[in-house]
């Protein structure tokens, strides 16, 4: 059984997927941009959307469709929205860290919580000079 | 040792457990780069490995069972769905990539590790309702791909030198 070579069809597999991935990553991370707002979803329910330019602390409890006991705390400063607590099992949502561009998400799974960035209004950033 | 339908026996527990241990020391290692569903695949070794050597009821049995005590042990009824779903479709994809005879174990192997992302990343966009996951789709592409020749090229050792 020679099953320890690389075969030529695997070579070539790979490379499809690569270039896949390749171009995948092109259009989700060049084309970004900065997004004007979040939108928090529970449940695939939209709860709420907050500005970016506020600084805001907000946490998400039952009161927000949430499941009983189940908290995250959210936080918008400078422009960036970031979990920093949690008491969801696997804290992947804290170390998700910050999101700003538009179609970047913070996803909580044990607590079906998505943080989505969205194209809301515009922070004018270039173009405009004293 | 796979004379006996005891041996069989003992030989498929044996693979769990392996499966198991390989599932925990995955979940220790920080690999999850801030994205979720990030990750090597070290289970896979095994599932690579009973699907060669045993065949593919084995591999099924093998990492239906893992699944289910993954999620008993560490997760909850929202893991279990994406496991399985990944599980699923991955098994299947290998099933019919090595019935094909056209690829070797990396080959196999590394279609397995995308469709197991693909299948969780499927099962997230129904589960929670939201498109927006199929932004970490291409960092799961890469990762699995990365992963998937790493396991792949390991099993294939395995499989030439272990003894059952
Ligand atoms: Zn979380």
């Amino acid at each position: 059984m020679k099953e320890r070579k690389l075969r030529k069809n695997d070579i070539l597999l790979i490379g499809i997927l690569l270039v896949i991935s390749g171009l995948l990553f092109f259009f989700a991370y060049i084309a970004k941009d900065p997004g004007g707002s979040v939108t928090i979803s529970i449940d695939g329910l939209e709860i709420m959307e907050l500005p970016l330019k506020d600084d805001i602390r907000i946490e998400l409890s039952s009161e927000h469709g949430l499941e009983e006991g189940h908290r995250n705390l959210l936080h918008i400063k400078d422009g960036k929205a970031y979990i920093d607590e949690a008491n969801c099992p696997d804290k992947v949502c804290i170390d998700r860290g910050e999101v700003c561009y538009e179609g970047e998400t913070i996803v909580c799974l044990p607590h079906k919580l998505t943080v989505t960035v969205t194209e809301g209004e515009k922070q004018e950033i270039d173009g405009v000079s004293e | 040792m796979m004379k006996t339908k005891t041996g069989k026996v003992a030989l498929h527990g044996m693979l769990i457990t392996l499966a198991l241990i390989l599932s925990y020391v995955e979940s220790l290692l920080p690999l999850s780069f801030a994205v979720p569903g990030v990750k090597l695949g070290l289970p896979n070794i095994v599932i690579v490995f009973a699907l060669y050597r045993l065949g593919a009821g084995s591999a099924f049995t093998v990492s239906a069972t893992r699944v289910v005590l993954v999620s008993i042990l560490f997760g909850n009824m929202m893991s279990f769905g994406f496991s399985a779903a990944g599980m699923i479709l991955s098994l299947a994809v290998m099933i019919l990539m090595k019935k094909s005879g056209k690829f070797s174990v990396a080959g196999v192997s590394v279609s397995g590790g995308v469709a197991h992302n693909a299948g969780q990343i499927a099962a997230a966009v129904l589960l929670l309702g939201t498109k927006e996951i199929f932004y970490y789709l291409p960092v799961l592409c890469v990762s699995g791909v990365t992963a998937g020749i790493c396991i792949g090229l390991l099993s294939a050792y395995l499989i030439e030198r272990v003894e059952i």
